[in-house]
């Protein structure tokens, strides 16, 4: 499962975006991560490090939709997300996506 | 778009005729005193690269439709304005220091309209030539220095009234193929790190100062241009090997005169030559676009100093402290009020003639006279938190000295956590900023750089509106006069 990841500029992130991002590849390996320029990923992920979430996102779809994360909070949401728990290594359910 | 490494080797390329100490430098490269205002300007390439950033950093050219580095582009609408700002925080916070490159992005936003309007009134070419140069600086990714700070001998005389007539920088003679240019630009930010440099009038010129009112861009390199560094305070502990004495061993910024000794301009890369009643409208909008980088750039350099400040506290074991906490919090305070300038005046952008976005130019003016005092505020809070020990500590020699070194971890220690080096380290990036090498950058020029305050006053003056206010004083107070009348 590939999913685009596009940070906002980060001029004054309220969390460390980064991190974030690689904590949630740890937790779901099976994941792919990509940048934003992939043509046609499954999930898009747009992380912005505050409120006003202002990364340009506007050409950017996934086949599942699109996520706009601005705090941690928001990346638990992510983890709700069934196809993306579906990307636990030690999931028992073979992942039917690509 | 270059990275960081290609970067540095096309600065290596260039044979710069550059001054400091009385020697002629011949690898600014290797320079200790110079290379951590390259190492400054090469972050500008380095964060483009990462995806984390790559939103601010990079754009797409309106030109030819690639991305590019945001210093090379075009303001295509007030969206853009806003994230030129968070672009200039971003690295103000990387660096600590002055990153030098946006002083081009705004000669070049202001050139792009006011070529544009010119060409429409004196049917010149000067739009053209400017594209045609845009596209070459947006292909090959340079660094573009702006220059308009003309010597200007005495104050109270015209250009043409000066005893000596170089005091403006003008054109001495026009051939077929070009023109002939003499004169110096001071305080060049960014110069020995720049492939090309733009030059303005410093000021709006009259009818009879038309060779004093020319606008073109060389090449850093070009034959007879000459370079002479600015010393900046405490400048040659970089040439102690030191990285705790130096306080930000990594980053820093770089002033130069830059004299232009008979230098040739080809036709192509002429913007203005002679068109006085545009002289002023290319001053105000660059005035404006680079009044508006303040409030991103400090901004940034600000977050770091809050930081040292509030660290330095932690060390002392002063966090605690009411009043400390109050001081942090007003430190936020004024940073996040210039932030604040720095987005409105962007937000309120506009279209120009030419299609590009300039700022709102009352709020990049206030935006830039608030700059004038909070920065000092932010420096004399830092310094009342830090305490003493920011000016008076030792070396980092005394610190390594077999014998001595001991006292200074003993007495010199804060809370029992920390070691004594690293609180040290902190004092030391205080003093950088305060009154060291940094300083340059974030005192002095935030009250000089694109214009004094007086010059703000001026045009706040202008935009003001005070007419209007006036009216709306009457129509609450209910007076007859007629609305429209004040003046």
């Amino acid at each position: 499962m590939t999913v685009a990841v596009k940070y906002c500029g980060g001029c004054n992130p309220r969390y460390d975006r980064a991190k974030m991002v690689d904590e949630l590849q740890k937790q779901y390996p099976r994941i792919t991560i990509t940048g934003a320029g992939e043509p046609e990923p499954d999930l898009v992920l747009v992380v912005c490090g505050c409120s006003s979430r202002c990364a340009d996102h506007s050409g950017l779809r996934g086949r599942y939709g699109k996520y706009i994360l601005s705090s941690p909070e928001d990346f638990k949401a992510t983890h709700k997300e069934e196809r993306i728990c579906q990307q636990k290594s030690y999931s028992p359910v073979p992942s039917a996506l690509p | 778009m270059m990275t960081g490494e290609q970067y540095i080797e096309s600065i290596r390329n260039m044979k710069m005729d550059i001054w400091m100490f009385g020697e002629k430098i011949e690898n600014s490269l290797e320079s200790p005193i110079l290379r951590p205002s390259l190492n400054s300007v090469k972050a500008t390439y380095d964060l483009a690269e990462l995806p984390e950033y790559e939103d601010l950093m990079t754009a797409t050219s309106h030109l030819s439709g690639k991305k590019i580095n945001r210093f090379c582009h075009i303001h295509q609408s007030a969206g853009d304005l806003v994230k030129k700002v968070k672009m200039q925080r971003l690295l103000g916070q990387k660096t600590a220091a002055c990153f030098q490159r946006c002083v081009g992005m705004d000669a070049m936003n202001a050139l792009y309209s006011t070529t544009f309007e010119c060409d429409m009134k004196h049917k010149t070419q000067y739009y053209q030539n400017f594209v045609s140069y845009l596209k070459l600086v947006q292909e090959n990714d340079w660094v573009v220095d702006g220059a308009m700070t003309d010597p200007k001998g005495d104050r109270g005389l015209s250009p043409t009234q000066q005893a000596d007539p170089d005091m403006f920088l003008r054109v001495v003679e026009r051939r077929p193929d070009g023109i002939v240019v003499r004169g110096a630009k001071a305080h060049q930010t960014g110069i020995t790190n720049s492939h090309e440099v733009i030059v303005m009038p410093t000021q709006t010129m009259r009818p009879g100062e038309e060779d004093y009112a020319v606008s073109f861009a060389v090449p850093v390199d070009q034959k007879g241009i000459l370079m002479i560094i600015g010393r900046q305070s405490c400048d040659t502990r970089k040439l102690e090997g030191s990285c705790l004495d130096v306080g930000n061993s990594e980053f820093g910024g770089m002033e130069a005169l830059v004299v232009f000794d008979d230098v040739f301009v080809p036709n192509d890369r002429i913007f203005l030559n002679g068109e006085v009643d545009f002289s002023g409208m290319l001053v105000e909008r660059f005035a404006g676009y680079h009044r508006q980088s303040y409030g991103g750039c400090k901004v940034g350099v600000g977050d770091v100093l809050i930081g040292a400040a509030a660290l330095a506290a932690d060390y002392n074991g002063a966090h605690k402290a009411s009043h400390i906490k109050d001081k942090l919090i007003e430190m936020t305070h004024l940073n996040e009020t210039l932030y604040s300038c720095g987005i409105a005046c962007s937000a309120e952008g506009h279209k120009t003639d030419s299609g590009n976005y300039i700022i709102d130019l009352l709020l990049a003016n206030v935006c830039k006279q608030n700059i004038t005092r909070f920065p000092y505020e932010i420096t004399r809070l830092a310094e009342d938190i830090a305490g003493g020990l920011m000016v008076t500590a030792p070396s980092e020699k005394d610190l390594r000295h077999e014998k001595i070194g001991p006292y200074i971890e003993k007495y010199l220690k804060g809370v029992d956590s920390v070691s004594t080096e690293d609180r040290l380290k902190v004092l030391r990036l205080i003093e950088n900023l305060t009154l060291g090498t940094a300083a340059v950058g974030y005192r002095t020029e935030s009250m000089h750089g694109a214009g004094s305050p007086q010059a703000q006053r001026i045009m706040i003056a202008r935009q003001g509106n005070i007419a209007r206010k006036k009216d709306l004083a009457k129509a609450i107070a209910k007076i007859k006069e007629p609305i429209g009348s004040a003046k």
